[in-house]
């Protein structure tokens, strides 16, 4: 005898796939929370900077900044460091990836992310821009957090090159994202002088809802 | 048509109405939520580089948890170089410990730095303290577990090995390494020698339940 299967909280009823002949669930914590709701769209934001000039310690080299709509949850970082300069003994050259809280920085070079389905909508972003060659992004009002990642690589011999990866979307984990809220931003900064002739390529992939 | 009534005589099964997907959380068979919601989830990350040779260890980090909440590890990220002057035949190692057990009197009192919630709106780490520096002032009393380690040679400058312990898994509650109640998660230079120019980058990133 067939039997429907109505929800408890409205007139619903539950769907079982006509080729799968699967019954549809979705996964939610004990909590009420859906664990993996569609984003509005996926988004990826790369810079090349260039290093020909070196960096001032606290240098601003890469921000992406929200705007008030929606939030940014980012699922991963990764990029290379290089180095083809001149040897320096006892230095290592350490960049700083950090979520600003207040302002967007200015100058440089402004850019557009890249939609990962070209269907989406254009993101939410407020701004997304790099430097290089030596101009950093100007940050007058720009209020930043203490470092949530820290990339380093020694320059005492050359010819470094360090590829990094920071994954923080796991499948099933709701909490696993680092998120931006309204107005926050992340940013790429020198947290040491940075050695002439090393670049650093940074790529930045984030959900938003 | 029927309902799904929940052994407990009044919840019902919801089917969401756009997807007509019915709503499941996963349990394992032990009863206990896999992917279930964190208090908060938190990163902190340095940049260290030992500046001394005279053949001790030191403690560089740690997390001290308080005795509210415990602390799920979820990841231990980052690099450990080299830029120092090469030594023959020689490796430093990098080790990260539990501790279950430190004298309160003179354990990690340096100045403490503020963990980054990944979600603003989370409250603030229920930790204790989390303190960095070049060598702190250890309380370490019994080692429970060393969680684990890396090693590099020294035999010439500018090397570097990138890390990555991913201790949480999707769908696995027993994964991520558990900082109990008022335990100590410690990272330390071992072995009998450090060496000026051993560096370490690393970010810790936890829940909290």
């Amino acid at each position: 005898m067939a039997v429907e299967i109505v929800s408890g909280v409205s007139s619903t009823k539950w769907t079982v796939d006509s080729t799968s002949k699967a019954g549809r669930v979705t996964l939610y914590d004990s909590s009420g929370n859906e664990l993996r709701p569609a984003p509005t769209g996926s988004y990826l934001a790369h810079a090349q900077i260039l290093g020909s000039s070196g960096w001032s310690a606290g240098n601003t080299l890469f921000a992406l900044t929200n705007s008030t709509t929606k939030t940014m949850y980012i699922r991963k970082i990764f990029g290379s460091i290089l180095f083809e300069g001149t040897a320096a003994a006892a230095t290592t050259n350490v960049f700083e990836i950090e979520r600003t809280t207040a302002g967007t920085p200015t100058g440089g070079n402004a850019d557009n992310e890249s939609k990962k389905n070209t269907s989406y909508a254009a993101s939410a972003k407020a701004d997304l821009r790099y430097g290089s060659a030596g101009t950093a992004l100007t940050t007058t009002g720009v209020t930043f957090e203490t470092p949530i990642i820290h990339i380093a690589l020694p320059v005492s011999s050359t010819s470094g090159n360090y590829f990094f990866s920071y994954t923080f979307d796991l499948p099933n984990q709701k909490y696993s994202p680092f998120e931006l809220g309204s107005s926050q931003g992340i940013v790429l900064r020198a947290n040491t002088a940075i050695t002439v002739d090393t670049d650093i390529n940074i790529n930045i992939e984030w959900d938003e809802r | 048509m029927a309902n799904i009534v929940s052994s407990n005589g009044t919840d019902k099964l919801t089917v969401d109405p756009t997807s007509s997907a019915a709503r499941v959380t996963l349990y394992d068979s032990e009863g206990n939520e896999l992917n279930s919601q964190p208090t908060g989830s938190y990163m902190t990350s340095f940049y260290l580089r030992n500046p001394t040779t005279d053949g001790l260890n030191s403690d560089i980090f740690a997390i001290v948890n308080g005795n509210t909440k415990q602390v799920f590890i979820r990841r231990v990220w980052g690099m450990f170089s080299f830029d120092g002057t090469a030594v023959a035949g020689a490796t430093r190692r990098v080790v990260g410990v539990r501790l279950s057990d430190w004298d309160r009197s003179v354990g990690w009192l340096d100045t403490a730095i503020t963990p980054i919630k990944k979600r603003s709106s989370y409250a603030a780490s229920a930790v204790s303290r989390v303190v960095v520096n070049t060598d702190l002032a250890s309380g370490a009393t019994t080692e429970d577990t060393v969680l684990f380690n890396i090693a590099i040679p020294i035999s010439s400058t500018g090397t570097y090995v990138p890390f990555d312990f991913q201790f949480e898994a999707p769908n696995n509650n027993k994964s991520a390494a558990v900082i109990d109640f008022e335990q100590v998660f410690q990272i330390r230079w071992d072995g009998a020698a450090r060496t000026a120019g051993q560096s370490l980058a690393c970010t810790v990133e936890w829940d909290e339940r």
